[in-house]
């Protein structure tokens, strides 16, 4: 799977990606580019080397060796805060969210760049700073309306469900105005019609904000069916990457996935 | 039980009111377990000591500088041991005080142990005066007043700053940090960078109660700066209440009209005895309070307990 020569229009392009832990080759040479405004499954059984790509790409975990570019720019190494502010945001397979802060904290600290959060700039203070907080609040407050969570704005995070921390974490990252989002298992621990909807906000928000997904997740109902490209990784490389149908007749990743049992 | 007592105690509690709200800054709001307050504190007093009596600085130029040079210590310290896990970070800041303590005590830069004295004249210059103007509008004359009066209003200003920065987005980002800080930094905030600024402003806050510290006991000596001086404010932290500036003021006078009230009980102990007693009972008094209200008299529960 050599991205030597990625697509033009690719806004993620990993090569030849390395980790390792110890003893243990928890990535090992991946390479794979995911197309600008796609959503792209990234799939593999228990183990697979997924989400430590995430944490390499999102830079929880810096590689050992390799590339990987961001809209033309080099970010491996980068620490996560620099990787966020380029635009590239992830969610973690255990939702975060701020427990002890409201819903609408949680919301309004995500926008990137605001002025008020610079302690030098708050000796300063000007007059543009308030609108920008209001701006900010008054989209936060759009998009909990949009999900469902308006009315628990004023509420501490940490007494949502799982369901509606998944749809808060979400919606957080919507708030950052991302280019591309990473989720690691969405629906995990998300009954399916909640399920169901977070997918359906996501091909929304493609659609009508340009935002390319990249998404690890298991259910392979969900990922045949809403993925227009799928990413197959196995012991740490990636085995396959194609069309959804095209993955599902292939015979390494029937391989991969069954066993060589069968 | 005369009045100049009780603002004594009132100047203490004061003093360390202003030191707790640096803790309340780096533990209630940013997760930083700071065990080295003290250690600021000292650096500042032994600073603006220093550049008074070594220097022959004014004190009113020497307070900015002690202050910047504690500033410059906290970015030190944050620099070199922010990056380890918290409790790591808790023993590096208390190794940290502890060096300054002996090295003051050792360093006869630092007058060693005779420590410093001779730097506050003009401090009781302005002291007289306010007195004579005190006793002037009959409000009294009490020696302590001055004192008294300056260190709560420095207090009041601190407060009123710590709550319009806690107030804003800068703030925000250290509860965030406080909560969960791998999710701040993937949401693009530089953890590290506030995790500094929290400390460097407790640091700042630390230096300023050395300074009233100071012009209090009119001389520096090392064990002033001992580890105690932290946990007593810890105390006061817990009294008082988690993510509450307010509630730092509360914990120290109650703390203080306590301890210090109760050197009028008649029992039949000895005076050290008597000293000892005190503080078990202020540590019975945190017991029950955990157990009846751990978040502390003013402390927000939600923010205590709530989990990921």
């Amino acid at each position: 799977m050599s991205a030597s020569h990625p697509p033009a229009d690719s806004i993620l392009t990993i090569d030849d990606l390395h980790k390792n832990f110890g003893g243990l080759r928890a990535v090992a040479g991946v390479g794979f580019s995911v197309r600008r405004g796609s959503l792209t499954a990234l799939i593999g059984p228990n183990g697979a080397g997924k989400t430590t790509l995430f944490d390499l790409v999102t830079g929880f975990a810096k590689p050992d060796r390799g590339t990987i570019r961001f809209e033309g720019r080099a970010i491996a190494g980068l620490p996560p805060h620099r990787v966020a502010r380029l635009g590239l945001v992830r969610t973690f397979q255990l939702t975060r969210v701020f427990a002890a802060m409201t819903v609408l904290e949680n919301m309004m600290l995500a926008p990137r760049g605001q002025p008020g959060e610079s302690l030098l700039h708050m000796l300063a203070p000007k007059g543009s700073d308030r609108r920008s907080e209001a701006a900010v609040r008054e989209r936060a407050l759009a998009l909990l309306q949009h999900f469902n969570l308006r009315e628990k704005s004023g509420d501490y995070a940490g007494t949502l469900s799982g369901g509606q921390r998944k749809l808060l974490e979400l919606a957080r990252v919507l708030m950052t105005s991302p280019h591309m989002v990473l989720l690691d298992e969405p629906m995990a621990g998300v009954n399916r019609v909640l399920g169901r909807r977070l997918l359906d906000y996501v091909e929304e928000l493609r659609r009508t904000e340009d935002v390319t997904f990249l998404f690890v997740e298991h259910d392979m109902d969900v990922v045949m069916t809403r993925a227009d490209h799928v990413v197959v990784m196995a012991e740490g490389a990636v085995i396959a990457a194609d069309k959804p149908d095209l993955v599902r007749i292939n015979p390494r990743v029937i391989d991969a996935y069954l066993g060589r049992a069968h | 039980m005369s009045v100049d007592f009780w603002l004594g105690v009132g100047v203490t509690a004061g003093v360390y009111a202003i030191f707790v709200l640096g803790l309340q800054l780096n533990v209630g709001f940013t997760g930083l377990l700071n065990l080295g307050q003290a250690g600021f504190m000292g650096i500042g007093a032994y600073a603006m000591g220093m550049l008074v009596t070594d220097a022959g600085w004014s004190i009113f130029a020497a307070m900015p500088a002690a202050v910047l040079i504690t500033v410059a210590a906290g970015l030190l310290v944050g620099l070199s041991s922010l990056r380890l896990r918290s409790d790591y970070f808790a023993i590096a800041t208390i190794a940290f005080a502890e060096i300054v303590r002996y090295t003051f005590q050792n360093a006869d830069f630092a007058g060693g142990n005779q420590g410093i004295i001779g730097y506050d004249q003009e401090w009781r210059d302005i002291a007289g005066w306010l007195l004579r103007q005190l006793i002037h509008t009959g409000l009294g004359g009490d020696t302590q007043l001055p004192l008294f009066i300056v260190v709560w209003l420095c207090f009041g200003l601190c407060l009123a700053g710590l709550r319009l920065l806690q107030a804003s987005p800068w703030g925000r980002v250290l509860r965030a940090i406080r909560e969960d800080e791998e999710a701040a930094a993937a949401l693009g905030k530089n953890v590290l960078s506030y995790k500094l600024q929290s400390l460097a402003i407790a640091a700042a806050l630390a230096a300023i109660a050395g300074f009233f510290l100071a012009l209090n006991v009119t001389y520096l000596y090392p064990s002033e700066f001992d580890p105690t001086f932290t946990f007593l404010g810890y105390a006061i932290l817990v009294l008082g209440g988690f993510a509450r500036y307010s509630g730092v003021a509360l914990g120290a006078v109650l703390f203080w009209s306590v301890v210090e009230g109760l050197r009028f009980l008649q029992l039949p102990l000895s005076a050290g005895q008597l000293g000892s007693l005190r503080f078990v009972l202020i540590g019975l008094i945190l017991i029950v309070l955990s157990m009846l209200r751990p978040q502390g008299l003013l402390g927000r529960k939600a923010e205590m307990q709530l989990s990921r």
